[in-house]
């Protein structure tokens, strides 16, 4: 009788099983400390996942609480500057790597820090001569980056670890393999191209066992920062759009467009904390304390 | 991956690895009954597809390093994005305090690693007024 390979236990040597197991375990010690892990997504791009993110970091760490903040869009990593980190080195210590501190004291780690200039691509080094090849294993190593970001970072004790995710609904479901206390915020806009794509993706979610705390209509208004009025910014969606499964998913907050939280982003200070009494820093308080408190309620 | 040897129906044990430089690893299967030997011999894109994945082939070394897949396959890496920390812990002075905490609460943490990293780059064991201010000039 043939052994088969379920009979053998060990590769021979390498337990290259063994040590992507170790990783995971590295990864579950780490996250012990982290109360709530809170995704930042959307199917749709240019909706302001990272911008939402920096503010609710901001908003949340005014409510007392530890926040950290990952930046997982890794071909397109900018929360070092809106959290004004942009410049930090990391300190390396053999147990894992400090973040970066933020405004408010949030706790940042971007690939973004690492980079060597401004204009600098992430990039990935490959065996001579196969660099059109390299998409072969791209996706690989970015999955493996961000492995290493959330288990290789002393987050040390956090409330709340938000990540923030490229577009695409894809980048969470891996995540939630990694990590399954993972729950997720859907932002769209309030056009009916970003609904129709934000649809799709909360429905990618959901079928893969996803859960997702509510929905944030980003720029669903314009603020005039003149007389305050606030006016629609983009056409309203059609009812088909507006229709599950967005409509089924909580509205945590709409959150009117001002070109000033733009600015705020620019120059490494969220706008909530340059702005505290606006009306979008109400709003994001709200949000703070609505996510804060149901991932707590769905804990109990 | 596993190998066995088909005669003696024995799982085989590493016995050698050589990694030519290039990518290419040559890795030697021993069977512990016929001391056959074999080789699985992998190319560069091989190679560079398991070693994505953040693990080691050809020993039983698991990789301790913290972010070893991304300080040993990212290009464009700022030079001084990481320092070493040997544990010893900054101190500030009284002065240097009462001028941290003249800026805005949310500012603080920033303006506070700002010093500290000026002061960790240059050796310095004690954030004073003095240190504050080159690190400000350095800015500037």
């Amino acid at each position: 009788m043939t052994k088969t390979y379920t009979d053998i236990l060990s590769d021979g040597g390498s337990d290259v099983l063994g040590q992507v197991i170790a990783q995971r375990e590295r990864l579950t010690i780490r996250m012990a400390d982290v109360k709530r892990v809170i995704a930042i997504l959307s199917g749709k791009g240019g909706v302001g996942k990272s911008t939402l993110t920096a503010n609710l970091a901001a908003a949340i760490a005014n409510r007392g609480m530890q926040v950290g903040v990952l930046d997982a869009d890794l071909n397109g990593p900018t929360l070092a500057m809106m959290l004004g980190v942009k410049d930090q080195s990391l300190q390396l210590a053999p147990e894992g790597i400090t973040p970066a501190v933020g405004m408010a004291g949030v706790k940042v780690m971007s690939i973004d820090i690492f980079l060597r200039d401004a204009h600098a691509p992430v990039t990935w080094q490959h065996p001579e001569g196969l660099a059109q090849d390299s998409f072969v294993w791209r996706n690989i190593i970015e999955t493996t980056a961000v492995r290493e970001f959330l288990s290789d970072t002393l987050w040390g004790e956090l409330d709340v670890l938000l990540i923030d995710l490229p577009p695409g609904a894809e980048r969470f479901s891996t995540l939630a393999k990694l990590l399954p206390s993972l729950s997720g915020i859907m932002v769209t806009i309030p056009s009916e191209v970003s609904y129709r794509v934000v649809n799709k993706s909360i429905r990618a979610v959901e079928e893969d066992g996803g859960r997702l705390l509510g929905l944030i209509e980003n720029m669903t208004s314009y603020l005039c920062p003149n007389c305050s009025h606030v006016g629609p910014l983009f056409s309203r969606k059609s009812n088909e759009e507006t229709s599950s499964p967005a409509l089924e998913l909580p509205m945590l907050g709409e959150i009117p467009f001002d070109p000033q939280m733009a600015e705020a982003c620019d120059c490494g200070v969220p706008y909530v904390l340059s702005h505290p009494n606006s009306l979008i820093a109400g709003v994001f308080d709200l949000v703070a304390k609505e996510i804060t408190e149901t991932s707590l309620r769905s804990e109990q | 991956m596993k190998f066995l040897c088909v005669g003696c129906d024995e799982p085989m044990r590493l016995s050698d690895n050589e990694d030519s430089g290039e990518g290419n690893l040559r890795l030697v299967f021993h069977c512990p009954s016929c001391d056959h030997d074999v080789a699985m011999l992998t190319n560069s894109g091989e190679t560079q597809v398991v070693q994505s994945m953040g693990v080691k082939i050809g020993s039983e070394d698991v990789p301790t390093s913290r972010f070893g897949a991304v300080r040993s396959h990212m290009t464009n890496m700022r030079q001084d994005a990481f320092s070493e920390n040997n544990g010893d812990e900054l101190t500030w002075t009284e002065a240097a305090l009462q001028r941290l905490a003249k800026h805005p609460t949310f500012l603080q943490p920033v303006i506070r690693k700002t010093y500290t990293d000026f002061a960790r780059r240059n050796g310095i064991r004690e954030v004073d007024l003095e240190v504050m201010d080159a690190a400000s000039r350095e800015i500037e």
